[in-house]
């Protein structure tokens, strides 16, 4: 599936909303993690009911999850999937709440040439795990680099590139990017498809699951949350691998199992896995200040964007962000499970709603999302011109996911390096000297080769 | 097509959860005044919107509800301005922390072009004298032991502080270092961080040599014990930090002054301006925030109005002259 | 590690990344650059973004990376351009007509590239504009332009 208008252009789109409505910033993290938590679940109604997953995260859950509705099990398989959900999220956030503040405690050691460094290291890992080529990937993350530059420097104040704009003195703000390249793309993709032959809705039945059945699939559950926490603080990783892994350990473990043929723990796997992994990746993203996904790079500018600089300060400088944030995962995690059992007949509905309707919405949201940010019509422009590119850019296999990570890091990058090279007076030495520089850059390193890991991984997957 | 059908979910679902949670955190009014500082949390512009804007003029009734704060970092105040002057022109509940540092970037043309006249300057209510300072444990034990280092070794020796390149924590460096006959002001390694606050955290983690930055920024570090303030250029010792020697009692006659205060946008109303100038003038002469200015090391310094808009006028054009004469200016 | 691929059919947009490299560092030649220090000025980093592009935009030319390149289909753009012509359209017309006024003619040429009639297109546009004007002007108090008469 094409990544794109998910949770990502929700948040995109959302934003210059909460930008004008001065919400305080801990507030509006915390409605993107639930724009986040939410577009999740939405996903994983239609890759069971539907056999169409909406994210690449969500693939694994297709293969039993359908099976099950094919069984006229659907609801229990619906079912499953919040319980396991709310067993990976919540689970998921006390380990979150414990290790942030220990990684909070390296904060004093990171000087420019370490944040530096773990910038390149997150673009190194966000290019090797996103799909295509490496070298397309990185041209990718350069021409964000190339957007980002855009605008007054924030090191000696002169304007670079504006072309004697007033409109781009300020720079290029994020979330057009976002809207353009990503909605405004998906919208012309879109627009030269032919309405397909929709894939055989399954009836959803009734979502009674028994305890014996949870009982049996908890050790599942609690497992895959652990393995999938763990992937998801590598910044890159994300859930799609989170939930591979987590299903073919799994179906090692597990024997005798169903695994294919509507196993519920097939289920319960990806989507515990899933939901952790994304609690675990906002320890990067807060911490280091390092998104390890689309979303969560999207996020990142938000907070850039609210004057808030996520990094090992964060905990001391906003402690309200951080704590307000595990808080409210938890709070949303019951409100998953207590809202979505009984409405998802509700949200099977809203997915056979005419494309045309959708479709106006979503362009309408573009170009107002656009506008408010600084009430000018040259970012509804900006987005179409963003919209073309993106188009041919996926059209010609470039991902996207390492362009927005350029955008949103390219001036922090930029002037850490500087600071960096002035220190050491031009040496460039300077990035492979402390502990830190040096740990980065094996990860860099290690990242770079694990692609082809996970794909015989998934291979296998695939192949039992 | 399926993602745009997630999408709704997400928004429906996520609104949803966010619309509860909100309610044990707190909820902002729109239509609220607000201070942009045009950097980070911890630095002196920071404090000037959080202590005399959003805390006095709140406390004592000045402003309906609460003020917003929003820290805008970047290009040494550079990036704020242009946003103001581009994107903000006339938004009337709008004001902006501003000091020496931001006319001494007006003074040397670094603001993209843009002139002190493209915005509105209201009042000045405090001062905050230069400092240098070192770690606890640094080899530089007085004024002179570090200018022998810039002397000696200036690549190696390096000093952070929160204004940009050619900003006013690097001119205060560079005009000691004038006084002290170094001629080659260019090779003095100085490194520009988003405020006082993060550059300080170079000098905490000893990655930095020396910190130059304003008193009020370092009354906290000072208190702890953390840092030694090698000397504040003010012309007598100042009460919050009483350890600290002047530059002028080690021999390097250099005084520099960080009036600090706000601007506005340029094309709001004249009775609203009016408004502005009368709420920062009473801030200013009111005994809060003179307890308040004291303990954090600021000395009594206030202009308001039309009288501040020349005193900035008369600032930029010292500091033109001053980047001349310093050789930096083109 | 991936691997650099052989052969395929996107030389084209490396060598449009390419040219775009090469413009980008020209026009970071023209940057008034003031005073810093460090040997790194302010268009250094414009330099090194843009000799990247263009090595790698080389690269690509050389050794272009194998996926399978559907031909683009230019019937398509019969239904693209008129998409992208009421979004340039909209911004202009915004600041005259104000936003209901646009963002109904925009919405009904959307709807009916999308497959609706004429009556679906046009209930639907008013709808949404109205709720969206109703949620945004009305009760966020976020303008969305107010057009000519309501200045």
């Amino acid at each position: 599936m094409l990544p794109g208008i998910g949770p990502v252009n929700a948040i995109a789109v959302l934003f210059p909303i909460v930008y004008t409505l001065e919400v305080p910033p801990a507030t509006v993290m915390i409605l993107f993690a639930g724009i986040y938590y939410g577009s999740q679940y939405g996903n994983s109604i239609s890759s069971i009911l539907l056999n169409v997953p909406g994210t690449s995260a969500a693939a694994v859950t297709t293969i039993d999850g359908y099976a099950m509705a094919k069984k006229g099990l659907g609801g229990k398989a619906l079912a499953m999937s919040a319980i396991a959900s709310f067993i990976g999220g919540t689970l998921s956030i006390f380990f979150l709440a414990f290790f942030a503040p220990k990684l909070a405690e390296l904060a004093i050691n990171f000087g420019p040439a370490e944040y530096t460094v773990l910038m390149v290291f997150a673009f190194i890992a966000l290019s090797s795990f996103s799909q295509g080529s490496l070298p397309k990937a990185i041209i990718s993350a350069f021409l964000g680099l190339a957007i980002a530059a855009i605008g007054i420097d924030s090191t000696t104040g002169v304007s670079r590139l504006t072309f004697g704009m007033m409109e781009l003195y300020d720079g290029i703000d994020f979330i057009v990017v976002v809207i353009g390249f990503f909605a405004v793309s998906e919208i012309l993709i879109m627009l030269g498809q032919k309405e397909g032959k929709q894939s055989q809705m399954q009836p959803l039945t009734s979502l009674w699951i028994t305890f014996k059945e949870i009982t049996e699939s908890l050790a599942t559950s609690l497992r895959s949350c652990f393995s999938g926490f763990l992937i998801g603080v590598l910044p890159g990783a994300g859930g799609t691998i989170a939930s591979f892994i987590a299903y073919a350990t799994e179906k090692k473990i597990l024997r005798p199992n169903q695994f294919g043929s509507g196993d519920i723990r097939g289920v319960a796997a990806p989507e515990s896995a899933n939901n952790s992994a994304s609690v675990g990746s906002f320890i990067p993203l807060l911490i280091l200040g390092v998104p390890g996904s689309e979303t969560t790079a999207v996020m990142l500018g938000g907070l850039i964007s609210f004057g808030i600089k996520p990094g090992p300060l964060l905990l001391e400088t906003s402690p309200d962000v951080f704590w307000g944030l595990a808080a409210s995962m938890f709070i949303g995690n019951l409100f998953l499970i207590i809202l979505n059992l009984p409405l998802v007949g509700l949200f099977a509905k809203i997915l056979q709603t005419p494309r045309w309707i959708l479709m106006s919405l979503i362009t309408m949201l573009c170009v107002v999302g656009a506008y408010t940010i600084n009430g000018s019509e040259f970012d509804v422009l900006l987005i179409l011109i963003f919209g073309l590119v993106g188009y041919f850019l996926r059209r010609a296999d470039f991902p996207l996911a390492p362009l927005i990570l350029g955008v949103v890091l390219g001036d922090l990058i930029e002037t850490n390096f500087r600071r960096a090279m002035i220190y050491s007076g031009g040496d460039i030495v300077i990035f492979f000297e402390s502990n830190i520089c040096l740990t980065l850059w094996v990860l860099a390193l290690v990242s770079l080769f694990a692609p082809t890991l996970i794909n015989s991984i998934q291979k296998k997957v695939h192949s039992q | 097509m399926r993602n745009s059908m997630q999408s709704i979910l997400g928004i429906l679902t996520g609104t949803a959860i966010a619309a509860t949670t909100m309610l044990g955190v707190a909820v902002a009014k729109p239509g609220n005044t607000e201070c942009i500082a045009p950097a980070g949390a911890g630095g002196g512009w920071d404090f000037t919107c959080r202590v005399p804007a959003a805390q006095v003029m709140g406390d004592m009734g000045l402003i309906d509800g609460t003020m917003a704060v929003t820290n805008m970092s970047g290009a040494g105040g550079g990036k704020a301005y242009a946003h103001v002057v581009t994107k903000r022109g006339d938004d009337e509940n709008l004001i902006v922390a501003a000091s020496m540092a931001t006319a001494a970037r007006l003074g040397q043309n670094v603001y993209s072009g843009f002139k002190a006249s493209d915005v509105r300057w209201v009042g000045a209510l405090g001062a905050d004298y230069g400092a240098i300072a070192v770690h606890k444990d640094s080899q530089f034990k007085t004024l002179g032991d570090l200018v022998t280092a810039m002397k000696d070794n200036p690549r190696r020796t390096a000093i952070v502080g929160g204004s940009s390149a050619g900003g006013w924590d690097h001119l205060k460096v560079l005009i000691v270092a004038d006084k002290a006959g170094i001629s080659d002001l260019k090779a003095i390694n100085y490194i520009s961080f988003d405020n006082g606050g993060t550059a300080m955290l170079e000098i905490l983690s000893k990655r930095a040599d020396a910190f130059t930055g304003d008193i009020s920024e370092l009354v906290e570090y000072d208190k702890q014990g953390n840092i030694r303030i090698l000397a504040i250029l003010a012309p007598d010792r100042i009460s919050a930090v009483p350890s600290a020697k002047t530059a002028k009692e080690q021999g390097y006659d250099v005084i520099g002054a960080n009036w600090r205060g706000f601007y506005v946008p340029k094309n709001i109303s004249a009775a609203r301006y009016n408004e502005w100038v009368d709420i920062v003038t009473k801030v200013a002469n009111s005994s809060q925030w003179a307890d308040l200015s004291a303990k954090n090391g600021l000395a009594p310094f206030t202009s308001f109005g039309k009288d501040f808009e020349n005193f900035v006028g008369g600032q930029i054009g010292k500091v033109a002259q001053i980047s001349n004469d310093l050789g930096f200016m083109k | 590690m991936k691997s650099w691929g052989e052969g395929g059919a996107d030389r084209l947009s490396a060598f449009i990344i390419l040219g775009f490299g090469l413009a980008y560092g020209y026009a970071g030649k023209f940057i008034q650059v003031g005073f810093y220090n460090g040997d790194i000025g302010p268009h250094h980093w414009i330099f090194m973004v843009a000799s990247v592009l263009v090595l790698l935009g080389f690269g690509l030319v050389l050794r272009p990376t194998q996926h399978q390149f559907e031909m683009e289909n230019w019937e398509d753009w019969r239904m693209r351009l008129p998409l992208v012509g009421v979004i340039i359209i909209y911004s202009v017309i915004l600041p005259y007509t104000g936003f209901l006024g646009a963002m109904i003619v925009m919405m009904i040429v959307v709807a009916k590239l999308f497959g609706a009639n004429w009556k679906q297109a046009t209930l639907c546009s008013v709808t949404l504009s109205l709720l969206c004007l109703l949620l945004f002007d009305h009760l966020l108090g976020i303008s969305l332009g107010r057009g000519l008469w309501l200045k």
